[in-house]
């Protein structure tokens, strides 16, 4: 069985213990044990909730440190559409790419003209698309990977058009090493992540066998020398820094976004992990057929909401619309050309490689009876357990604890509450220390028949 | 009686827990079957037992018996021995068959449990079969589709294949959604072998007069407003009948209607 890897990180000597990301996990995929988290790999979908839940910065992302940049003949930056709305009202996409080149990349790729490129492409396929409905939106790999372990029956819905960022990755390398002469393999081309889940994503990717970009660099990481690096004239007309921005493409760091761009009748945009749960249940269910495209994000609001931002989530929400409708307003359309994206579509260009593959969680046993039984006897546990979800046995629930139980991962007399109850009515002593003389077992729990 | 009295009368040895020999014994049960036990048990309970294994002590310790005696001159391995330890459970072993072992301990005064089982459906059957029995309330949307999403979660804790899921969740989901937005009040009753999966649905509600007529696609009585929600576009029972691999139904009209669908389970449980 493969190893599923993931972004995030329990950092031991800062974890205490204190059970906050194990309430806030909406996959339950955390346990505490022995007073330290621990993450589970087959539930977890790397949304990034633990990180902002733990006061200790216990849970750490996993995301290459800036200094990866030396390992290339020649880097890359593509930043997240998000990263546009870090910033204040009059810093604009253009000053903060011209930043990020004085931090060291070689160059910068704007990442929106590529979403507007995918918008178009997007259209191309849904006009002949007659397969099951709703197709839902693949941008984010939190979405794929719940879709991967709670929906397996939905992964035929996915939209099998490649990623903004991974197209941007695989045409960029491609025209530098055409246009430098260098092999593919020394230019790095580097995501500006908003999310430590897009790391894995580049590890391990769900479909495919690599992924294009090379390392992932968190938002957070980079503000800083981005703050001090861009530069600082006097902005420029509104006018000029906006005029190569691609309107369609924008809006792609907000939920709606992409919806906004591709001319339905009727879809949806659903933003938080467990609001995407509520409308995925209904689709499972066989409803919302008639809706033709979801979108769908893990963050609130979508990646704007990245738990690697730097910014309120809805003030640079509000920057984001701010800046399409000043683009509406002045008539910018720096879009790319519909005709060729046509033509590239054609192509496949934009097709997304390999297939997602259910991930579903570990049945109770192998053999149907034998998992029957166990099933029975977790909601015999569960029956004798308080219920009161309190998590001090170090499991998020008392349902989930009866399931560990079960599947012999945590012990029954874990549950204060159970134990306390047992105490007071005069029950046994649990695990009480061995003694030196109770270790000769054999002599002192036999005794012969009398 | 103590447990330390039983333990003579019966010629066991001590496995483990001398030191808890003098709790008081009332009642004893004896079966091999752990989950009548988890049926029947009932706090301070002396088993008798021939199945000499983890589980037997987990079960024990579960329904918080006073003491486990496995008989047939059986003996459980040091795991569960250990196990049995830390939880302050004694084990015994006799080389007595289980009937006279039981009939010692009768002759001496102690006896059986003799509550009747609530659940008298899930205790009697085999180990293998699960039943769940939901309530659903007429006209309650607000926990529509709870019942549907629950025996999904059971089913992915099983095992089963992704595909039988959905179609178990989609004709669970609108059997339910039939008892909410037409009964007054309907059950839900899951049962699962290794063999089959069935789901039997009777509701108190207003019943179908014609049967043919409700199966056809299209044909709704829906209400504008049940429309307006998404239902009602007449494929309630005909969407049941295609998620499921056999479908009856009966309906009596000012009584209700039974529904039940079955469901083939010939691949098993997934393999990865």
């Amino acid at each position: 069985m493969n190893q599923y890897l993931h972004s995030i990180r329990v950092d031991p000597d800062r974890c205490k213990g204190l059970m906050k990301c194990m309430h806030r996990c909406p996959t339950q995929a955390i346990r505490v044990r022995n007073r330290k988290a621990v993450i589970l790999d087959e539930k977890c979908v790397d949304c990034g909730e633990c990180i902002n839940a733990c006061p200790n910065g216990a849970i750490v992302p996993l995301t290459n440190p800036i200094g990866d940049l030396s390992k290339f003949r020649r880097t890359v930056a593509i930043p997240s559409p998000a990263l546009y709305a870090q910033f204040g009202r009059d810093i604009f996409p253009d000053r903060i790419l011209s930043g990020l080149k004085k931090l060291g990349f070689d160059d910068v790729h704007d990442l929106a003209q590529t979403c507007g490129e995918v918008s178009f492409a997007i259209q191309e396929f849904l006009k002949d698309y007659h397969g099951p409905k709703p197709l839902i939106s693949n941008t984010c790999p939190v979405i794929i990977r719940l879709l991967q372990v709670r929906y397996p029956n939905l992964i035929d819905q996915i939209l099998p058009i490649e990623a903004p960022r991974e197209l941007a990755a695989r045409e960029i390398k491609r025209s530098l090493a055409e246009r430098y002469g260098l092999p593919e393999r020394d230019i790095g081309a580097f995501y500006l992540t908003p999310c430590p889940v897009k790391m894995v994503s580049i590890m391990q990717p769900a479909e495919k066998g690599r992924s294009f970009l090379d390392g992932a660099i968190s938002i957070t990481d980079i503000y800083r020398p981005l703050l001090t690096s861009m530069d600082p004239s006097p902005r420029e007309s509104g006018h000029r820094s906006l005029e190569n921005l691609c309107i369609l493409g924008l809006g792609w760091a907000i939920v709606g976004g992409i919806s906004r761009t591709l001319r339905l009748r009727n879809s949806l945009s659903v933003s938080s992990l467990s609001e995407v749960v509520r409308v995925f249940d209904d689709i499972e269910r066989g409803k919302l057929t008639d809706i033709d495209f979801i979108e769908a994000y893990s963050c609130p609001q979508g990646c704007v909401g990245g738990s690697l931002n730097v910014e309120n989530i809805y003030s640079s929400y509000n920057k984001i619309l701010k800046i399409i409708e000043t683009l509406e307003f002045e008539k910018i359309r720096a879009c790319p050309d519909i005709r060729k994206v046509r033509r590239k579509y054609s192509e496949n260009f934009f097709s997304l490689e390999g297939t997602v593959e259910p991930r579903p969680p570990k049945p109770l046993h192998p053999d149907l009876s034998e998992a029957i039984r166990k099933l029975k006897e977790r909601d015999e546990i569960h029956r004798r357990l308080p219920k009161i979800d309190c998590g001090a046995c170090g499991a998020p629930t008392c349902l989930a604890f009866a399931e560990d139980v079960v599947r012999g991962e945590a012990k029954l007399e874990d549950c204060p509450v159970r134990e306390a109850e047992r105490l007071r009515a005069g029950g046994p002593k649990k695990d009480e220390p061995e003694g030196p003389g109770l270790n000769s077992r054999t002599e002192n729990t036999t005794r012969g028949s009398s | 009686m103590t447990l330390r009295d039983a333990c003579d009368i019966l010629q066991a040895d001590i496995l483990t827990g001398e030191e808890h020999l003098d709790r008081e014994v009332k009642i004893v049960g004896a079966s091999d079957l752990m989950s009548d036990v988890l049926a029947f048990g009932q706090p301070g309970l002396l088993l008798l037992t021939g199945l000499a294994n983890v589980q037997a002590v987990r079960t024990a310790d579960i329904i918080e018996a006073g003491g486990v005696i496995f008989v047939r001159g059986k003996r459980p391995d040091q795991d569960s021995v250990d196990l049995a330890r830390r939880n302050g459970l004694p084990l015994m072993a006799t080389s007595l068959m289980m009937f006279p072992a039981c009939g010692r301990l009768y002759e001496k005064g102690l006896h059986g449990v003799t509550k009747t089982v609530s659940s008298a459906r899930t205790s009697s059957v085999s180990e293998e079969l699960l039943t769940r029995t939901f309530e659903i309330a007429g006209g309650d949307f607000s926990k529509a589709g709870h019942v549907s999403m629950e025996i999904k979660d059971i089913l992915q804790e099983l095992g089963i294949s992704s595909d039988l899921i959905r179609r178990t969740a989609i004709a669970a989901y609108e059997a339910e959604m039939n008892i909410v937005m037409y009964a007054a009040r309907g059950t839900l009753r899951l049962d699962l072998s290794p063999q089959a999966l069935v789901i039997e649905v009777a509701d108190e509600g207003p019943g179908i007069p014609d049967i043919d007529k409700a199966m056809t696609e299209g044909f709704s009585t829906a209400t504008p407003e049940m429309r307006e929600m998404g239902f009602g576009a007449g494929m309630g029972l005909p969407n049941i009948k295609r998620n499921s691999d056999d479908f009856s139904i009966r309906s009596t009209v000012g009584r209700g209607t039974d529904l039940r669908l079955s469901f083939r389970l010939n691949k098993g449980t997934a393999e990865e």
